[in-house]
């Protein structure tokens, strides 16, 4: 039976209608009067960085095709890797990414559920059409054929899409055990991988601990791990899109490869819909085993309801000072922090390891490398993996507002606990780093007091960038992907000028033969006073938040 | 037209309805009160076809909610308590939509003439993110009634609700119901739905502790004069002015009564 052409008008419609609305909120939010000098500043910051893309895609070297191959479905295996790894981690979703108006009423419409999975994937349609267009843009020097590419890398998004609701359904529909082992499992290939990316890095950085030519080296280790056997395993799904990427205009290989690439799409969008079933069906099972519990045997003999004993309380927030309302704030934000603390944990490692490497790979190193590295952990990594600041209350800002404390003191309650786990791990880093290589009283001093001052800078950044550009949490599409680029390269810009200003600073000093004294307190006095800056500035956004208009939209 | 056998539903470690059993025919009207938390909600929530049940049958219209949830979501509508809708489509689009999805015929005129007897004509163009909270709740009610449901699920439908507007729904309910649609509504304002419904379904801790006929319920309680001192009998909860007023006639000490085949 196929769905009623009303059905399908209708769902259409509704999803063109959104998407003009959207649009149209989103360009008079980005031109409303408040945030119109921040606007200009993205634009000229995008038009740059267009620039400099296109630029560095028409000079450089084309890939040969058998590498390119490789890469593209090693590529997006890793990318599916991810997204399993991810979905074993967060909060269990069963509603395949449907907002609670989609699935109040277009998953409780008379839809059958391969309809609905037919809408969902219609729906990101658009957003995996413009994705594939800009990384079509970056490769096109690579390939015979334009038209063959974007046709590949369009299906090879909407596998790993159907991969991704694959991931998040199956992780949903599964017990506490199951989840367990499904974490384990995927956590140890996905942390095999980054340990072979990174022993990679360091094998062919040769010692280097200079930036480029690490990120160099690390891009280099990612193609090499996408072209590993077992990645290309993996990959087997993209195998006839990244055929089909490199193939020429006409041919029978083209007729082909597309057809393959066709029936792998078409079969990724069915799996979604057998996993859906099977996970419906299997969530069914875990809960009817509750009702052979002896627990609720015996609560039906008795009938004395089992859930409902009368219960101690056992979770209390943390008692903290009020000052001003700083305190209960961040007594909330501890309770995010002690439940995801496991995470928090691990996405540390990472930096930690990052920024103690040119303790291995240099001779001549000091505290000052481990340093530059804290400084670009601390600035582009930290916030996006502490992930405690206003988005985790987008729809509770009307409760924020209401409460009885100031927008300084609001600000504060939401910056001070991640600055502080901030700078706790800096402290261990610099410990860690100077019982291997000692330093002298004032390098650590230089060194803890000025990324203490970055630490609080970041995360009061991260508030100001956020206000005045909002987002909802686990909001994806290319409005996300266009953002969080920007961000992180305009972050990447501001650390630039940071050890810019920072050897200038240093150079002056020298010159004037100034005292050690004076450059040290000139750097904190510049550290600080930037975090105090941004503190205020981001005070600023938060109290001309309009809830009203600023909000967004549920996706 | 609804039948409802031994309904269990299991949320993580906590049972929120445990054995629930009722049927209603059709043009009943039910009002399904209970404290918070009596598993009311989850009760519709599983009608309705957005909860699977753990165990237990649900037959709407001769069709199970479960084996034949196409055909039940044509014939029943659900309306939740704060209703979720699409920020981004206006009123209009709202019912538009639904009118697509269930191929309402005449979708136009149908619509206007719920915006008009609920009051919101003039929003038809504004968008969903600008309406009130009882402005929300009446195009969600306005989308359960255009595609004339046989089963109507009201979930807290006077919550936010201006007295003209709940006077309207309640008598486009009793409307409904001569026509023959069966209605459950969910309610803690027991003073004003008392009127209106024909039968009562109590709900605690996830069971059931009356299901009846109005009449049955008074007779149960008859010291009882309003469905507030009944529920409050049939809950077990002392409502201090009824035992002043009635001292010693409650009858709390009475079983709970589980009539689950009471025909209209």
């Amino acid at each position: 039976m196929m769905p009623s052409w009303s059905m399908v008008q209708a769902l259409l419609l509704s999803s063109y209608r959104s998407m003009v609305t959207r649009m149209r909120r989103c360009v008079a939010r980005l031109l409303s009067p408040k945030r119109l000098l921040a606007t200009i500043a993205a634009a000229a910051f995008m038009m740059l960085y267009l620039a400099n893309g296109l630029l560095v895609v028409l000079t450089r070297k084309p890939v040969a095709p058998d590498e390119l191959t490789l890469w593209l479905g090693g590529g997006m295996a890793i990318y599916g890797l991810f997204h399993f790894v991810r979905a074993s981690w967060q909060e269990p979703d069963s509603r395949l990414g449907l907002s609670p108006a989609e699935t109040l009423w277009i998953s409780r419409a008379p839809l059958r559920q391969r309809e609905l999975m037919a809408y969902r994937m219609a729906s990101i349609l658009p957003s995996t059409l413009v994705k594939a267009l800009l990384v079509a843009t970056v490769l096109y020097c690579d390939v015979p054929s334009l038209a063959c590419l974007v046709l590949a890398l369009i299906m090879a998004m909407g596998v790993l899409e159907s991969l991704r609701l694959i991931a998040d359904r199956l992780a949903a529909s599964l017990s506490s055990r199951e989840r367990t082992l499904m974490r384990i499992g995927f956590s140890t290939i996905g942390l095999a991988l980054v340990m072979q990316m990174l022993v990679r890095t360091l094998v062919s950085s040769a010692g280097s601990s200079h930036p480029l030519s690490l990120l160099t080296a690390f891009t280099a280790a990612c193609g090499e791990t996408a072209g590993t056997p077992f990645v290309q395993w993996l990959a087997i799904p993209w195998w006839p899109m990244a055929k089909l990427a490199i193939a020429a205009d006409t041919g029978a290989s083209v007729f082909a490869y597309g057809s393959l690439s066709i029936l792998v799409a078409v079969l990724s969008f069915v799996v979604v819909s057998w996993v859906d079933e099977w996970s419906t069906r299997h969530e069914m099972i875990c809960e009817r085993k509750r009702l052979d519990s002896p627990a609720y045997q015996s609560s039906r003999a008795t009938r004395d309801p089992v859930a409902y004993q009368p219960i101690r309380r056992r979770k209390t927030l943390l008692a903290l000072p009020n000052l001003r309302g700083v305190g209960p704030i961040m007594a909330r934000q501890w309770v995010a922090v002690v439940r995801y603390r496991g995470s928090i944990a691990a996405s540390l490692v990472a930096p930690a390891v990052l920024s103690l490497a040119p303790l291995v790979t240099q001779a001549h190193a000091g505290l000052l490398h481990v340093a530059a590295w804290l400084a670009v952990c601390t600035l582009l990594l930290a916030p996006p993996m502490l992930r405690i600041d206003f988005r985790r209350d987008i729809d509770r800002m009307w409760l924020l507002r209401s409460l009885p404390i100031t927008p300084l003191a609001m600000m504060l309650g939401q910056i001070a606990l991640p600055s502080m786990i901030t700078i706790a791990f800096q402290l261990s880093v610099v410990a860690t780093a100077c019982f291997v290589v000692p330093a002298s009283p004032s390098t650590i001093i230089l060194v803890v007091g000025g990324l203490s001052g970055l630490a609080i800078f970041s995360f009061a950044l991260e508030n100001l960038v956020f206000l005045t550009f909002p987002h909802r949490p686990k909001q994806d599409g290319l409005a996300m992907m266009v953002r969080a680029k920007l961000v992180f390269l305009g972050k990447g810009l501001l650390l630039a000028c940071m050890a810019a200003a920072f050897i200038v600073w240093v150079t002056l000093c020298a010159n004037a033969s100034a005292s050690l004294a004076v450059l040290v307190g000139g750097c904190l006095i510049a550290s600080w006073a930037s975090a105090g800056a941004a503190l205020l500035l981001a005070t600023r956004c938060w109290r001309r938040f309009d809830i009203h208009f600023d909000t967004p939209f549920l996706h | 037209m609804l039948q409802v056998r031994d309904l269990k539903k299991w949320y993580q470690s906590t049972i929120a309805v445990d054995g629930v059993s009722f049927s209603l025919q059709a043009g009943t009207i039910c009002a399904l009160v209970g404290p918070n938390g009596a598993g009311k909600t989850t009760t519709m929530r599983c009608l309705a076809g957005l909860v699977a049940p753990t165990a237990g049958d649900l037959v709407v219209d001769g069709l199970s909610v479960t084996r034949d949830a196409l055909e039940v979501r044509k014939r029943l509508a659900y309306v939740p308590d704060e209703p979720p809708l699409f920020d981004d489509l206006t009123v209009g689009q709202h019912l538009d939509l639904i009118a697509g999805l269930y191929s309402v015929d005449n979708a136009l005129a149908k619509g206007d003439s719920l915006l008009i007897q609920f009051g919101l004509e003039t929003k038809a163009n504004a968008l969903a993110s600008s309406l009130s909270r009882g402005m929300r709740q009446k195009l969600a009610i306005c989308c359960g009634y255009l595609y004339d449901p046989k089963v109507l699920l009201l979930d807290e439908p006077l919550t936010g609700l201006d007295p003209p507007s709940i006077r309207c729904l309640l008598d486009s309910i009793r409307q409904l119901a001569t026509q023959g649609v069966t209605v459950i509504l969910s309610s803690h304002l027991l003073a004003m739905i008392e009127n209106v419904c024909t039968h009562v379904l109590v709900m605690q801790r996830g069971r059931v502790e009356f299901f009846g006929t109005s009449d049955e319920l008074r007779e149960l309680y008859p010291t009882a004069r309003t469905l507030e001192d009944a529920y409050f009998a049939a809950t077990h909860q002392l409502d201090p002015i009824v035992l002043v007023n009635s001292p010693g006639s409650l009858g709390l000490a009475m079983p709970p009564v589980v009539n689950d085949s009471v025909s209209a």
